[in-house]
């Protein structure tokens, strides 16, 4: 989907994506309303303003026209590509600031060599480290499971 | 015994020699009569009847005086017998009270040794029972013992067991505890960067073992 691409690089958390889907919800929505009015326009205020520029963008690239039935198409399209995206769950004792997720997207895109939406989820049990789960496989490399092994073992 | 039939033998050797006197005298007086009779002098038979009557008379006198001697001598021998009986007797009963005294001894001795025999046996009897019922005693004693001995080693080894697996438990919880400090511990000196570098760590882990 290398129309969006730039759009969705963007897209970087499962929070992200819940919430560019809405918007493209709501684009469905508004195709079939008006259709001499841009969509970028009939759109404004009503979705994020990043979103109305990509629209706008294309619409200046001609690859959203005035047909609403092809539009439709490409939305849907984007929200398929989108939903097929993988999603890599990380459990993290802290609350991740901005920085430090683009850097792990950024280093998960270079070593997985795929694009794949973060959904982090935050839990304080898990003292440290973090609990790693992507396509139905998962690995436990929190601190909490390193305490209990040592206890198990009575080597704390 | 033999004293009362020599007795009653001269009783009646004595009645008999009387008996046989008697008759002698009443022969001699029929032979008197008869020759009164025969004999050339003719007696008056007053004198002959005096006479008669006289010669009763002795015979009555002698037979009285020959009864009350032979009473007197029979008396006498029986008193003479009854002594040497009573004597007799008397040795007897001194004997039969000599052998009884003897015999008594006799038995007592009997008896005392068949009591010290009894007694013995009953000892002997009473030892014997004594050392099997000791023996037995032994026998379920030493059963009694090697059963408190085992259930004994079988409580102290629950006992060990259980003290293991409280100590063990206590382990458990004291672990337990160290692990829940060192959590909440460690989740507070953690800084930001720490959490951040321990994530990235994990996901490079994380790719070692293929997981990504």
């Amino acid at each position: 989907m290398k129309i969006f691409d730039d759009f969705a690089k963007k897209i970087i958390t499962k929070k992200d994506l819940i919430f560019c889907l809405k918007e493209i919800n709501l684009v469905k929505k508004l195709i079939f309303k008006n259709i001499n009015i841009p969509l970028s326009k009939k759109t404004k205020e009503k979705i994020s303003e990043n979103f109305r520029k990509e629209i706008e963008r294309l619409e200046n690239k001609k690859i959203i026209s005035k047909d609403p039935e092809k539009n439709l198409i490409l939305f849907e399209n984007f929200e398929k590509y989108l939903q097929n995206l993988p999603q890599i769950k990380i459990k993290i004792a802290f609350h991740a600031k901005k920085k430090f997720v683009n850097k792990i997207s950024f280093w998960l895109k270079k070593e997985i060599k795929q694009k794949v939406i973060l959904d982090l989820i935050f839990n304080p049990k898990i003292v440290g480290g973090a609990i790693i789960e992507y396509k139905g496989r998962q690995i436990n490399l929190s601190l909490d499971k390193k305490i209990d092994t040592l206890v198990s073992q009575k080597k704390l | 015994m033999n004293d009362q039939i020599f007795f009653i033998v001269l009783f009646i050797f004595g009645s008999l020699a009387i008996i046989l006197f008697g008759v002698d005298i009443f022969y001699l007086i029929k032979r008197l009569k008869e020759e009164r009779y025969n004999t050339p002098f003719n007696w008056s038979k007053r004198f002959l009847l005096e006479l008669e009557k006289m010669i009763n008379q002795e015979v009555k006198k002698t037979i009285s005086e020959m009864d009350q001697k032979i009473a007197i001598e029979v008396t006498e021998f029986y008193k003479k017998q009854m002594f040497v009986f009573s004597k007799q007797a008397k040795n007897k009963m001194n004997d039969w009270n000599k052998i009884t005294k003897k015999e008594i001894s006799k038995f007592s001795k009997a008896n005392s040794q068949a009591k010290e025999l009894m007694l013995k046996e009953a000892k002997d009897e009473i030892d014997k029972s004594s050392k099997e019922l000791n023996k037995k005693i032994d026998g379920i004693y030493q059963v009694a013992k090697d059963i408190i001995s085992e259930k004994i080693a079988k409580t102290e080894k629950n006992i060990e067991e259980y003290k293991k697996e409280k100590i063990n438990e206590l382990d458990e919880k004291i672990y337990s505890i160290l692990g829940e400090t060192a959590k909440k511990t460690l989740g507070k000196i953690i800084d930001l960067s720490d959490h951040e570098k321990l994530v990235v760590q994990a996901l490079e882990k994380a790719k070692k073992e293929k997981i990504l």
